[in-house]
């Protein structure tokens, strides 16, 4: 069996707060081969883009990686050194970030910012890298490619801005890709180009990609496989059709049941009651316990991730059955 | 019910601020200063405007010397004969006296002015606003120099510049704070219950805004001390009948270059205390209101 | 851009004319403009010559006409002091305040700025919590206390450098510079470092915040996210973001500057504009009060318009926004 291009071991991050520890990241464990699509999905404070950030090792203090192993194609990134990690950071793992009205450097040109991207990790002329940069650019859809290096990022409209950051992300040929609630901030019609392109560059170059959200239906059509995160922990994994057609954790169905296309027309939409706890108040039972319709007595206890087979399970002690119609 | 005071806003805010013991020794500090000012007359050792007690022979003492008559000049004495330590208490009653009293005034009427405004809004908040970015786009210490060349010398007029140069602080961030608060709805309860605009400016308003006002407030002494001393160091503020610090300082200067630097030195380090420990005090302040105005 | 600038421009006339307006009512309207303009030791004759000059004996808008021709040729009174065109003297002044106040501007920039860019870096190391309590010193101490210090220190007990004056200077296009020779270095050293304390601190501080903030912008996790060498993500992606608002405060400070030297100028006996109106305040001389004041107006208006300019360069977003 070839290397995993990602292998997420027992990660803990936390942030280190004047009112305590904050456990954003709880043991989470994931693998990740080539080619594939990971979808980790969650509410806002469940952890998701902390995990992102912790794989590229950009936790701002007070936060720090409290443990666990990252092993990237079977080397833990967390036991590089600094310098090793920056190298791999935009060639070997690339990010794009949510709104790129906040992450591309506005008094900087579009150009200036690619070259940056390739220069940093390749001894190559600066005309070469505008040569990849407009390459790049092209690949994503963007016209007229040449002259658009010239321009500022305000200059763009949001989704051909989000377009420049992946363009930038795949300059280095990377072979993992992290996109953390990229088509967020972006029209409904604009997000499903956006997902279109993003999967068939991966599967075109063989990158892994891991695609952080809310919106469980983003993610139905792209991921391969999906984690849904709560609190901290991971509360259910599973290939795509695993989870949506056979979800045994209550959080994953509430996810699941509350999607409007689930709705019939008329009807009122589903929302899993109550709100996610604040992650200073959790304690040694089961996060979802507060608003879970099926919690029992057992659910005191925090329960441990049973496994099904490799790549399938959930934290549950009273998980729906495989036969519930969702 | 009554709440205990620990647990009022009042309370809550007295406790954070003494948490910080920078803060607790600035206000000691000025607590110290301002009681001796205010009892200076009671505790200094020589009265310094009492011509008949000075003895010119005394003249320029370093510190720790004795005069004739076993009296010891704790800081040394100035050119006549003067007390330093006596001068300096009766100086720094009139450097307190002036900044206080002038941003009282200027608080008051800044603050009115800033409200008033940002509740009508209208022309007369453009016009207002207008005219305080004007003012404040200048030097405070040029407009106050022109003003006194215009009125004189004296403690009233030196009052009054101080009072023109700073309103234009007080009107701005209560300007500002009211915007803020304008659009609550506290503010439309008292309107739907059609209370005066008197009364909810100021009974309704105004509690609201005040925190941060009294931040500015601090700070704001702190500047009228330092720049009224400043305008007696250049000779233009007070006259030498009402010597504040910084007329004293200014004294003393023609005597530093030949090391009799007590002279200047001592009412030079009052001064700098007072400030320093007033500005210190702000931003304690600053610090424990500001977050509460986030609500 | 060109519209920009032109329209910046009038507006700036504007505000000259209506500044002059205010101090010509302040003199003339307000103030007895015969006791302004006509030195007490004037005879008769001269007495009504000036009279003639200035129009005095004709109505208020006649006046203001007069004095705008008048100020337009740059006759603003004649010193009752010197006998000389009061204009003149401050003319012949200034180079010397300018000298001062730049070099301050300078000792900011090339101090201020990396120590704030330190200290907002790491803002929990000791060494920086004691740069901002300096820095909180300096900001509200009194700039002449500071330099009877400065004086104290360097002058009387270490005596290092001399405690006033301008010592020697050298001509450059027929102005004199103390910077080029080192007497006059060594003259123009104290007052320009006490001129520059209060802007250092308030640099200072607000590179502080300004690198505080924009550390935890989105741009720069996402610059560090490409990969990019450290190095290049302070100077190339932060610096430019946290100067634009410092290059504004700078220019606006300069003009504060110039009149704060003042109060250098009259400890440190440095022969500029400043010490020549505490002198002129401190003789009654009025004519050289007025012109000072009117100087100071068109520098800050002409500042003003500096400063707008230069950000508008700079700021790629308002500058193109204009355009559209």
């Amino acid at each position: 069996m070839t290397t995993p291009t990602l292998e997420v071991r027992d990660l803990r991050t936390s942030f280190y707060t004047k009112a305590g520890e904050v456990k954003a990241v709880n043991e989470i464990s994931f693998t990740l081969a080539a080619g594939e699509v990971l979808g980790i999905v969650g509410e806002s404070g469940s952890g998701k883009s902390v995990t992102g950030f912790s794989i590229l090792g950009l936790v701002d203090s007070p936060g720090r990686i409290a443990g666990g192993q990252i092993l990237f194609k079977g080397e833990d990134i967390l036991a590089m050194s600094e310098e090793r990690r920056r190298q791999l950071r935009g060639s070997a793992i690339a990010a794009v970030f949510q709104d790129p009205l906040m992450t591309l450097n506005p008094v900087l040109r579009i150009g200036t910012q690619m070259v940056e991207a390739v220069c940093a990790h390749a001894k190559v002329a600066k005309s070469e890298a505008r040569r990849r940069a407009v390459e790049a650019l092209r690949k994503v859809g963007i016209p007229s490619p040449e002259e658009r290096l010239a321009a500022y990022p305000h200059q763009f409209s949001g989704g051909m801005r989000q377009r420049v950051c992946i363009a930038i992300a795949i300059l280095n040929q990377p072979a993992l890709i992290i996109a953390d609630e990229p088509t967020t901030a972006l029209d409904v019609t604009i997000q499903a180009q956006i997902l279109y392109e993003m999967r068939s560059l991966c599967a075109e170059s063989g990158t892994a990609l891991i695609w952080i959200t809310h919106d469980l239906s983003v993610v139905a059509g792209l991921a391969d496989k999906i984690c849904v995160m709560y609190a901290g922990r991971i509360v259910e994994r599973g290939s795509v059709d695993q989870i949506l057609d056979h979800p045994r954790h209550p959080y994953t169905r509430g996810l699941i049941r509350s999607l409007p296309a689930r709705s019939a027309r008329g009807d009122e939409l589903y929302q899993i009651p109550g709100m996610t706890p604040s992650p200073l108040a959790l304690g040694e039972d089961c996060a979802f316990r507060a608003r879970c319709p099926r919690a029992i007595a057992a659910c005191s206890k925090e329960p441990a991730e049973i496994e099904l087979n490799p790549g399938r399970g959930y934290r549950c002690h009273h998980p729906h059955s495989e036969e519930e119609p969702v | 019910m009554s709440v205990p005071f620990r647990e009022r806003p009042l309370g809550k805010a007295l406790a954070e601020y003494v948490e910080s013991p920078s803060a607790i020794i600035a206000t000691i500090l000025v607590v110290i200063f301002f009681l001796a000012a205010a009892s200076a007359s009671i505790i200094a050792p020589q009265d310094p405007y009492d011509l008949a007690k000075l003895d010119l022979l005394d003249g320029t003492l370093p510190p720790l010397s004795k005069s004739f008559s076993g009296m010891t000049y704790i800081l040394g004495t100035d050119e006549q004969g003067r007390d330093m330590l006596s001068a300096i208490l009766y100086g720094m009653r009139i450097s307190l006296s002036v900044g206080i009293i002038s941003t009282i005034a200027a608080f008051i009427l800044g603050t009115s002015l800033g409200l008033i405004a940002a509740y009508k809004g209208g022309r007369f908040d453009t016009l207002l606003m207008r005219v305080v970015d004007l003012q404040l786009s200048f030097p405070a210490l040029l407009i106050a120099l022109v003003l006194l060349v215009v009125l004189g010398q004296g403690v009233d007029k030196i009052t009054l510049a101080l009072i023109i140069v700073h309103w234009a602080y007080f009107a701005r961030a209560a300007r500002g704070s009211a915007l803020a608060e304008r659009n609550r709805e506290y503010i439309e309860a008292a309107r739907a219950l059609r209370l005066s605009e008197a009364r909810i400016i100021f009974r309704h308003l105004m509690p609201n805004v005040m925190p941060s006002i009294i931040v500015i407030a601090t700070t704001m002494v702190a500047r009228a001390i330092s720049t009224e001393a400043t305008l007696s160091f250049l000779g233009i503020g007070l006259p030498i009948t009402e010597p504040s610090l910084g007329l004293l300082i200014s004294n003393g200067f023609r005597y530093l270059l030949s090391g009799k630097y007590w002279i200047s030195f001592y009412p030079g380090i009052a001064l700098v205390v007072v400030i320093v420990a007033l500005n210190m005090m702000g931003d304690r302040l600053r610090d424990v209101l500001n977050p509460r105005l986030k609500r | 851009m060109i519209i920009f600038i032109v329209r910046r421009f009038f507006q700036s006339i504007v505000l000259i004319l209506a500044m002059s307006l205010l101090v010509f009512l302040g003199v003339y309207a307000i103030g007895n403009p015969a006791d302004v303009l006509i030195s007490p030791e004037a005879s008769e004759a001269e007495r009504a010559d000036i009279i003639r000059h200035f129009g005095l004996d004709k109505p208020l808008y006649a006046q203001y006409g007069l004095f705008l021709a008048n100020a337009a040729k740059g006759d603003l009174g004649r010193s009752f002091k010197y006998n000389e065109p009061a204009l003149g003297l401050i003319i012949e002044r200034m180079p010397a305040t300018l000298e001062i106040a730049f070099t301050a501007l300078f000792l900011t920039i090339l101090i201020g700025i990396p120590l704030g860019l330190l200290c907002g870096l790491k803002p929990d190391a000791t060494w920086s919590k004691m740069i901002m309590g300096f820095s909180a010193f300096g900001f509200s101490v009194p700039s002449f206390w500071l330099g009877l210090m400065m004086v104290m220190v360097f002058s009387v007990f270490l005596g290092w450098l001399p405690a006033s004056g301008r010592g020697q200077t050298m001509n450059l296009f027929g102005i004199p510079f103390s910077f080029l020779t080192f007497d006059g270095l060594k003259h123009m050293l104290l007052p320009a470092i006490n001129l520059a304390c209060f802007k250092l601190s308030l640099v200072i501080r607000l590179t502080r915040a300004g690198a505080q903030e924009v550390v935890r912008s989105d741009y720069i996790k996402y610059a560090k996210a490409k990969g990019l060498r450290p190095a290049r993500v302070i100077f190339v992606h932060m610096l430019k973001n946290i100067l634009l608002p410092i290059v504004t405060v700078l220019g606006l400070e300069f003009g504060r500057t110039i009149a704060f030297a003042t109060v250098t100028e009259t400890v440190f006996a440095w022969p500029g504009m400043g010490k020549l109106l505490i002198d002129s305040i401190g003789v009654l001389d009025r004519p050289v009060i007025v012109a000072y004041l009117m100087m100071i107006v068109v520098m800050f208006i002409v500042i003003n318009l500096i400063v707008d300019l230069v950000y508008t360069a700079l700021d790629p977003r308002v500058r193109l926004e204009e355009r559209q």
